[in-house]
């Protein structure tokens, strides 16, 4: 029995079955979900519901109506949302990626300290989230005896710093990866004819890790309609609706908190919402990833 | 052989978060081995301030009271499995798809979402109606509070409709420390006391001096302060003995929570209950110091908003900000509930860094049992005078505005007036699951939980109250802690009236978010909206009274009220 067993299937054969049978739930339970949510939300976008009848009727075009609506009308959640989301991925394009490039350039190189760094600057990947909102919470509020969380003018800037922190070890991890793959012969042929640190930046490094940072920049496009500054983290759940936060307020965290309480008149609006960004940032993507890949540098090593 | 071994450990790996799915799911009890003598009544406890103190000792009643009883062929008495699952609103819809636990004990759910309104009917909770309607004049129906019976009773008030029952009732307002007030002589009608009261007369030396806000003598109010202007007297007194007035955390609403009810007392029942049903005469005092009426009725329902008692309520959160009467940490952003709780309880053991008193809590009526821990935790390190039921608090009713000021114009509300929790949307409440195979059990359950006996016992075991009318016999009350006995006795007083915000009219139910608007402070300055008061005036020292107060009339309740078609 055994060695009809053996003769019937091949080893590669087995492998794939048993590859499948780890796969298979996970993948069925994958596609089951996803499309239950993804109908779900296309069919909810063309609804509304009433809350004395608790009935759901058809409404055309509403929803999207009301969503691009909101988006042009000055000081309408959608548009602070939308507003602050370029802020945010303009942030991250033209400060968080350059320093975090520049940080890794430094950590490549071993300037002095790069290993207390190192471990500085990942401990928050380490370390839970929540923690380092209280940490920081407590740091500013007890330590600095400042008014940076609780006062409207200044907390942007302060949640974003906090973002910003966590968010760079992430970055520093592809970056410093992707130095260090740098072939060791090139670095030296460079030394040899009198090159710079800086010059080796700009001429080495920065091509090489290029590839890198494009696929970051491609992702970041997506993320002007996903990004979300931790309002929730910091706030509580009352607090995060209050019109005290809607200065906060990004096109991710709006469909967190509007998704957050399930309340049928509002889910209609934001599956309207998620389709409209689905439309809009698939080819947006696709179009930057093509402008990425003709204007930078093509390297192989 | 090793791949095999690989083969069968990954495939267990598999077969485990399978199996983790389904945790959380089936009746499981975490406590309790299940008699099979018996038959079993699941019933689910949200863990929140109440605690399950009180379903553990209803469980012992109800279990002795139907011991002898068969509920299931070859089955005697009953086993009440208790269970303490978060189960809020986004997961009731998915835990009553299943028949595993039969009774309900939720807060801050929309139950409107789970029953249709326009035709009385629920795909997911039990029709309670028989059970409440049972007993005639002494039905849970005509026991429950009428306002409350407005929010629960989905029926008419001929023919009721139940599918929930209110579980408790919570009143916001000031906890004062009566140990503090006595050790430091702060009740004026103690004769070591320096401070001096006009009491609500306004004239020194007069009878009514120490009588209280009630202006009655010999009552729970006595030595405190009747108005505005004896409560300076009063902070004046408690500055040069180096005690902080007041604690608080704008958590989850609570110091809005705390300005609500100043504004109820400001307004009184007929006044503030126009938010609920926009439909009544509003009467207050005009800018040349009469008594004026208006009618309010939904055309013009977006001026309950701006109500005198709503600036009477600004004005006193300017006070406290600007003058510093605040526990510093109140308005830290890491300060919730638990923070503040714990920074009034250990001020008087000088737990905290300025080692200073504090003599005011604001707080919902639930805090004390909800601080149980923290106050064994002080008890275990400072003594057993800090023990839990041992310290003596209050509850301190509002001073009343006697006098008209620039800005606050003086109250026509001469009662004592308690707002409890909002009933408008997110409630409290105990229901049956329509799926469960126990039903009649549970509705039995319900009617045993409801009698005047259990509403004590659910007192005595949660600290807070039912809203219903019921008695306490004199050894019942001695089992409830000074502040406990202080809300009751604020509840059974006929000088007392209680109030709440709800939605009295079904068309309310579609402008829910503007509904709430209309007691939320929602103030426009500039292009910034606010509804934190207390944060305003403290991060931004340019916002007055009168600035926050012009926004509130700027805001857009007005033009999103008048945009709204109330005729549905």
């Amino acid at each position: 029995m055994k060695n009809s067993m053996k003769k019937k299937y091949s080893k590669k054969t087995k492998e794939i079955i048993f590859a499948l049978a780890i796969v298979a739930i996970p993948l069925l339970w994958w596609a089951f979900s996803f499309t239950c949510q993804t109908g779900g939300t296309i069919l909810l976008a063309f609804k509304k519901y009433n809350p004395l009848t608790q009935e759901t009727v058809w409404c055309g075009l509403d929803n999207f109506k009301q969503v691009f609506s909101e988006i042009g009308t000055s000081g309408t959640l959608l548009n602070v949302s939308l507003k602050n989301s370029v802020i945010l991925w303009l942030a991250q394009v033209f400060i968080s990626i350059p320093l975090s490039v520049i940080i890794s350039f430094g950590l490549y190189k071993n300037v002095y300290g790069s290993k207390m760094y190192k471990v500085i600057l990942f401990l928050p990947h380490i370390i839970s989230g929540m923690v380092w909102v209280l940490i920081y919470k407590t740091f500013i509020e007890y330590g600095l005896r400042a008014d940076y969380i609780i006062n409207e003018s200044k907390n942007f800037m302060a949640l974003y710093l906090y973002s910003f922190w966590l968010g760079f070890a992430g970055n520093m991890i592809m970056y410093t990866g992707a130095m260090s793959r740098i072939p060791s012969s090139l670095v030296e042929a460079g030394h040899l004819d009198g090159m710079t640190d800086m010059q080796e930046f700009w001429y080495i490094a920065l091509p090489l890790v290029y590839p890198t940072m494009s696929i970051v920049l491609i992702t970041c496009v997506v993320s002007i309609f996903t990004v979300q500054l931790p309002v929730h983290q910091f706030y509580d759940t009352a607090n995060s609706v209050k019109p005290e936060k809607y200065h906060l307020y990004t096109f991710g965290f709006y469909n967190f908190i509007k998704g957050l309480g399930g309340d049928l008149t509002e889910t209609p609006i934001i599956s309207a919402l998620s389709m409209i960004v689905c439309v809009i940032a698939a080819p947006v993507s696709l179009g930057v990833k093509s402008l990425l890949n003709k204007i930078g540098p093509t390297v192989e090593y | 052989m090793k791949k095999k071994i690989l083969s069968v450990a990954l495939s267990a790996c598999v077969l485990s978060s399978v199996t983790t799915m389904g945790v959380g799911c089936g009746k499981k009890d975490l406590t309790e081995k299940i008699d099979a003598s018996k038959t079993q009544l699941y019933v689910n406890v949200l863990e929140c301030g109440v605690g399950n103190q009180f379903l553990a000792s209803l469980k012992s009643k109800f279990e002795s009271a139907y011991a002898s009883e068969s509920f299931e062929e070859g089955k005697q008495g009953v086993q009440l499995m208790m269970r303490q699952a978060q189960v809020d609103d986004a997961q009731l819809t998915s835990a009553l798809a299943s028949p595993d636990v039969d009774i309900y004990y939720v807060v801050n759910v929309d139950f409107t979402k789970f029953i249709n309104l326009t035709n009385g009917t629920s795909e997911y909770f039990e029709d309670i109606t028989d059970i409440v309607v049972e007993g005639g004049e002494n039905s849970i129906h005509n026991r429950i509070y009428e306002n409350y019976r407005k929010a629960y009773n989905v029926g008419t008030e001929t023919s009721p409709k139940y599918f929930v029952l209110p579980w408790y009732s919570s009143y916001f307002g000031t906890v004062y420390d009566v140990g503090l007030f006595k050790e430091k002589h702060l009740y004026s009608n103690d004769p070591q006391s320096a401070i001096v009261y006009k009491g609500l007369d306004g004239i020194v030396q007069t009878e009514d001096d120490n009588w209280g806000p009630d202006g009655l003598p010999n009552s729970f109010d006595d030595g405190l302060p009747a108005t505005w202007s004896d409560f300076d007297e009063l902070l004046a007194e408690m500055k040069t003995q180096g005690i902080t007035p007041f604690v608080f955390t704008e958590y989850a609403d609570y110091a809005n929570g705390w300005l609500g009810s100043l504004w109820a007392s400001y307004e009184g029942k007929d006044n503030f209950q126009l938010s609920s049903n926009f439909d009544g005469t509003y009467t207050y005092t005009d800018e040349n110091g009469q008594t004026a009426t208006k009618t309010i009725s939904f055309d013009n329902g977006y001026e309950v908003a701006t109500q005198n008692g709503a600036k009477a309520a600004v004005s006193i959160a300017e006070k406290i900000i600007r003058e510093k009467l605040f526990y510093e940490e109140s308005l830290y952003s890491g300060t919730d509930h638990l923070k503040a709780q714990k920074l009034y309880l250990g001020s008087k053991a000088g737990l905290n860094p300025d080692g200073k008193p504090i003599a005011f809590l604001m707080e919902g009526s639930w805090w004390e049992n909800e601080a149980k821990d923290y106050f064994a935790e002080i008890a275990a390190r400072k003594g057993s005078e800090y023990a839990y039921g041992t310290r003596e608090f209050a509850m301190l009713p509002f001073p009343k505005f006697t006098e008209s000021t620039e800005f606050v114009p003086k109250q026509v509300n001469t009662k004592i007036t308690l707002k409890s929790n909002s009933v408008r949307r997110y409630v409290n409440g105990v229901l049956v699951n329509k799926k469960s195979d126990q039903k009649d059990l549970a509705k039995l359950f319900l009617k045993f939980a409801y009698s005047d006996e259990m509403n004590a016992d659910f007192n005595i075991n949660s600290g807070l109250t039912r809203p219903m009318t019921y008695t306490m016999k004199p050894e019942q009350l001695q089992q409830l802690t000074p502040y406990q006995r202080s809300i009751y006795e604020l509840t059974q007083n006929e000088n007392v009236e209680i109030v709440t915000s709800s939605c009295e009219k079904p068309v309310m139910r579609t402008q829910m978010s503007l509904i709430a608007d209309i007691n939320s402070f929602k103030s426009k300055i500039g292009t910034a909206e606010k509804t934190l008061v207390f944060s305003a005036f403290y991060t931004d020292n340019k916002i007055t009274k009168e600035s926050y107060w012009g926004g509130m009339l700027n805001s857009d309740v007005k033009s999103r009220w008048l945009a709204v078609n109330w005729n549905l």
